[in-house]
Formats: C-alpha cells, sequence, structure tokens
C-alpha cells in the first residue's frame, strides 16, 4: 500500500471571495520527486504555502506528516525544507551568520550550525560567499542560497517553490543536477513547483498538473504519458531528404524545413531517440543532432489545459444564455 | 513507551529553545542600524547636558526658612529634569519596537523564521526580551550616572540626596524599565497588525500620543478613575523612591504599580501573539 505523506482532501483558499485554490485533491506518495506544474497564477505556490501550514485553507482537509500543517506547524516544520519564491532579504547579515542563525531556529547548537551551514554552502556552490553579505549577493546567488537553507537539518521533505527562478543557465543546471542527487537518496521527498516542462520533466518522476486552482492530473510521469506518444523532434542530418522519406515510412510525419526534419512520432516509435540511432546507421545516414521539440508531457499539459478552457467557455455560454 | 513518545509529541518540550536566539538577534540587527545610535546620542548626551546646566546652582546642605525652600526646589527641580530627560524617550522606544515584526513582513523574513519550528510566542517574547536587552544597555548606565553624581554633589541625606541607599536604586531602575517594556510591548501589538513598517511606526507615535493624552486628561479630573494614568502613578511613586516619604492613603503600593504593569505587558504581549498567530505568509 502507497504511504502518502502529503494529502489534500477537497483543500480550497478564496482570497478576497476569489478562489485561488478550489477543491484540490492531491496525495503525494513518500520518496517520489513530485512536481507541481502549471502556468502562472495556476495554484502551485498557493497550494505549497497551504501544505506547509503558511496560509490556512477556507475549507478541505489537508494532512501533512499525518498531521494538519495550519494547527502543528511547529512539529511539522521540524521535518520540512523550504524554498519560497521570494529571495532572502536578510541584506546587512553574512550569508554564514545567516546559515547559522537559521539552524539554530532549526534546533541546532551553535557550533553544529555553524558547521552544517558550512557543509551545505559548499553542496550547492556557495562555500566561498560565506562572509560576504546576502544584500551584496546576485538573484542567483540569492536562490542557490535559499537552497542551501531548505537543505540545512537533513529533512524528510523538500519543498521547493520555483527552484530555478533567477538563476542563469549555468545555476540552472547545477540546481536541478543537486536535486536530482537528492532524489538518489529514497527516504527524502521532494516536491518542485515550476512551469517550466522540462525542468519539471528532468527533476521529477510523478507530476501534478494544474491549472486555475484545481489538478487537471497527477501520478508517475511515464504512467500519464503512456497512451501519449506523438513526441515531436528536431533533427538534421547530411541526407535529411532521405531520412524524411524512412521516417514516413515508419508512420511517423516528417516535414523538412531548410536542412532539418520535423518529425512527429504519432505514437508509432517508442523510445525515438534510442530507435532513430539506428536507423540512422543501418541506412547509412551521418546523425548530426536529435532536439525534442516537444515531448509528451508536453502535449499532455496542453490538452488538459486546452480542454478545461473548452470546458469553461461552454459553460460560460451556456450560462449566457439562459441569462 | 508509545504513550511517553505520544506524550512528548503534545507537550512542547523545546518550548523556550528560541527565545534566546530571536533575543540576540534583535539585539545583534539593531545595532547595525542608524536609529540605534540617534537613540545613544538621545538616551546619553541629553541627561548629561541636563545635568551639566544644574551643574552650576549652588549646594545648599545646611539652612533654614528660604534656603532650604530653594534647596528643595532645586532638588525636585532635578528630579524632574532626570525624568523628563527618559519620558520623552518613550517615542525613540516606538520607533525603535514598533516596527519589529510588520518589517518581518515588509522584508519576507517572517516567513523564513515562521518555515522553522518556532512557536509564534516565542518569536514574540524573543523579539520583547531583544527590545528589552537594547533599552537596557541605552539607559541604565545614564541612569546609574546620573543618580550618583547627584548623590556625589549633594553628599547629603534629605532633601538633598536623590537617592540613599543601593535598593531604592534597583527598583527605581526596575520602575523605569518595567514602564518602558510596557511601552514596547504596545509597540510590538501595533507591529503585529501591520503589514509595512512605515505605517506601524507612524500608528505607534500616534497611538503614544492619544494615549498620553487621555490618561493626562483623566489624570486632570479629579473625581475621574485616575488608576489609568501613567502621571498619577509616577506622581504618586516619586515621592516614595527619591525622598522616603510614607505614602499617602490615596496612593498606590509600588507592588500594585508593578503588578499593573506588568500584568499590562503580559497582556499587550498576549494580543501580539494572538494577532500573528492568525497572520497568513502570503
Amino acid at each position: 500500500m502507497t504511504e502518502y505523506l502529503i494529502e489534500m482532501n477537497n483543500a480550497s483558499k478564496f482570497i478576497q471571495g476569489k478562489p485561488i485554490v478550489y477543491r484540490l485533491d492531491l496525495k503525494i506518495p513518500r520518496g517520489t520527486l513530485y512536481g507541481l506544474l502549471g502556468p502562472n497564477g495556476a495554484g502551485k505556490s498557493t497550494t505549497i504555502k497551504l501544505m506547509t501550514g503558511r496560509i490556512k485553507a477556507t475549507s478541505g482537509e489537508i494532512k501533512i506528516f499525518g498531521k494538519d500543517p495550519w494547527s502543528n506547524r511547529v512539529s511539522v516544520n521540524h521535518n520540512i525544507g523550504y524554498l519560497a519564491q521570494n529571495s532572502i532579504q536578510y541584506q546587512e547579515k553574512t550569508v554564514g551568520d545567516f546559515m547559522e542563525y537559521m539552524g539554530r531556529l532549526k534546533g541546532m547548537p551553535k557550533s553544529k550550525a555553524r558547521f552544517d551551514g558550512r557543509e551545505v554552502l559548499d553542496q550547492v556552490g556557495m562555500g566561498r560567499f560565506e562572509q560576504s553579505k546576502i544584500g551584496k549577493l546576485s538573484g542567483g546567488e540569492r536562490q542557490r542560497l535559499g537552497v542551501a537553507n531548505a537543505l540545512l537539518g537533513d529533512p524528510d521533505l523538500l519543498i521547493l517553490d520555483e527552484p530555478t527562478a533567477s538563476l542563469d543557465p549555468a545555476g540552472r543546471v547545477y540546481v536541478m543536477n543537486l536535486i536530482q542527487e537528492l532524489a538518489n537518496d529514497k527516504t527524502k521527498t521532494v516536491i518542485i513547483s515550476s512551469h517550466i516542462l522540462p525542468e519539471i520533466r528532468r527533476m521529477t518522476n510523478h507530476v501534478a498538473i494544474m491549472s486555475e486552482g484545481s489538478v487537471l492530473t497527477s501520478g508517475n510521469i511515464n504512467e500519464l504519458t503512456r497512451n501519449i506518444y506523438d513526441d515531436e523532434y528536431e533533427i538534421r542530418s547530411d541526407d535529411p531528404n532521405r531520412l524524411m522519406e524512412i521516417l514516413n515510412s515508419q508512420g511517423c510525419t516528417a516535414e523538412m524545413e531548410r536542412d532539418r526534419v520535423y518529425v512527429s512520432t504519432n505514437g508509432q516509435l517508442m523510445d525515438f531517440w534510442r530507435v532513430l540511432p539506428k536507423l540512422c546507421v543501418d541506412n547509412g545516414i551521418e546523425l548530426r543532432s536529435l532536439v525534442p521539440v516537444r515531448d509528451s508531457l508536453e502535449k499532455l499539459f496542453l490538452q488538459l489545459v486546452s480542454k478545461q478552457q473548452t470546458a469553461k467557455e461552454e459553460l460560460e455560454r451556456q450560462q449566457e444564455e439562459r441569462i | 513507551m508509545s504513550q511517553l513518545t505520544a506524550l512528548k509529541e503534545k507537550l512542547p518540550l523545546d518550548y523556550g529553545r528560541s527565545i534566546p536566539i530571536i533575543m540576540a538577534e534583535t539585539f545583534h540587527a539593531f545595532r547595525k542600524e542608524k536609529r540605534f545610535y540617534i537613540s545613544i546620542i538621545y538616551y546619553i548626551a541629553f541627561p548629561l547636558l541636563l545635568l551639566l546646566m544644574s551643574a552650576g546652582a549652588p549646594v545648599i546642605n545646611t539652612g533654614t526658612g528660604i534656603a532650604i525652600y530653594y534647596a528643595q526646589l532645586n532638588t525636585s527641580l532635578q528630579v524632574k529634569v532626570l525624568f523628563l530627560s527618559f519620558f520623552p524617550g518613550q517615542i525613540f522606544l516606538v520607533i525603535l519596537s514598533s516596527d519589529q515584526v510588520a518589517s518581518e513582513v515588509e522584508n519576507d523574513t517572517l516567513s523564513l523564521v515562521m518555515g522553522k519550528p518556532v512557536y509564534h510566542s516565542e518569536m514574540i517574547i524573543g523579539k520583547f526580551m531583544g527590545l528589552l536587552s537594547i533599552l537596557a544597555v541605552l539607559q541604565v548606565p545614564t541612569l546609574l550616572v546620573v543618580y550618583y553624581s547627584n548623590l556625589a554633589r549633594y553628599k547629603a541625606e534629605f532633601p538633598y540626596a536623590l537617592v540613599s541607599s543601593l535598593d531604592e536604586v534597583i527598583a527605581m531602575l526596575f520602575l523605569v524599565i518595567a514602564i518602558q517594556g510596557m511601552i514596547l510591548a504596545l509597540s510590538l501589538m501595533i507591529s503585529s497588525i501591520f503589514d509595512r513598517s512605515l505605517y506601524a511606526i507612524l500608528t505607534g507615535i500616534l497611538g503614544l500620543f492619544i494615549v498620553s493624552s487621555v490618561s493626562d486628561g483623566i489624570a486632570a479630573n479629579p473625581d475621574a478613575a485616575n488608576y489609568l494614568s501613567l502621571s498619577y502613578y509616577l506622581d504618586a511613586i516619586l515621592p516614595v523612591f527619591f525622598f522616603n516619604l510614607e505614602k499617602l492613603d490615596s496612593q498606590p503600593s509600588v507592588l500594585a504599580l508593578f503588578l499593573v504593569i506588568l500584568g499590562t505587558t503580559a497582556g499587550f504581549l498576549t494580543i501580539s501573539v494572538a494577532l500573528i498567530r492568525r497572520r497568513e505568509l502570503f
């Protein structure tokens, strides 16, 4: 039986009468890398704040570690590392002092807080900034500091709200690799919210797709995308015309634009990135590059959002007709 | 064994752990602020300046009639000057303390602190204790210097000596710190209402002005319940403290005054905790 770390049943949050999260059902199993995916304003951050007891649900039930987060905020926070969307604003503090302060609030003795803080800073590549003032750090460095703060105390549950926001490309890769490293520890549960599909795809194995305050679908990414095979790729080769013909003969839809072939697999070729090199070798074609243009998760996301949009428009139309 | 574990989970056994950490943080954060240095100038320079101004007044240790009258007048004037030099400092207290929670909300640092296993009450008490320690650092040395310099100057007993024993000095310090602690607690409460530090500071100053006006108004009316007035308490307590006079029947006891002050402070802090507990961190 699956053990759920977080359970949200019919949870809603209204702010000034407006539903930010509406009748949300979400179950997050222990030990998963879970992605909350959705466009800006989908209610991802509000969902995270509900989970961590920062805000109180207007209605519904929320359990984290089997407890209500709003009324058990202190005991729940012993085991949570949280990265907020906003950057850290202790301008006058040095990075080392900040980590020590946060560590001590987490219940560590002073020396351990300093030592562990230093260790976590090294882990996120911020070790050399220990004596720097936070006010002097760049946006990306502050974001890394936020990740370090979340990792402090080795929490069982790590919640990262837009962890790669305001990071440069190198920083993004660094943080994504770090999160993937954390995934090796199967006892940890990591929840990541993002609106960037490839990042969610890369960092997580479970996903909840959110839009307008509710979960459209959730579960294991492979299971969710099992029936969606029409991945799209951009291919460069020494003989694009011949490659296009071969791919069309395999049941795919291939088109050529300048020297590139754009192919939609139409669910015909499973693991396309593995099959294509073999096809090229067999036919004596030199494969120069293979870039995914749109993957199955993105297809699923767009399908669900457009379905929800259509349903909403239909409802509005019916209401207008009644009036 | 499982019952023990369940009991441990229910009881906040680690309660209070964060108070000294937040207290130290509040104290150290203030040391880096400009308003702290302005306060130092006020609390040290202003009383010492007044002391200097009164240094030219003649010291009369003996005499009768008009001489003793002027000596008493001079002494009581000094006491008033001394208290005046601290009580307008209330405005500094408000400026120092009334944005404590509001600025944390404004800078989004409250969310960071509350993201750790810290009770709301630990946060408020920690901040209160931190502010109180700043106050002690600012005021206690100056109070002691002023009192003992007066003592040395008049080197005589009543009515020329402002204080006559160490226990009275300590009691006086407690009184000053307790009254100002009450104002700090009130400022913290105001701070817990607002999201913007500027609004909290302005409301704190306005609140202080209104409370002073109302209490003075009540005190001016002999029929009114002037137990509400701070001035009344001070007028009633000062002679007991400084002149070793027996209190009059209508005057409240020192213990009653302390209890009222402590009760009010606790009340303000409790309301602050309730306000911050209701606060959602968006």
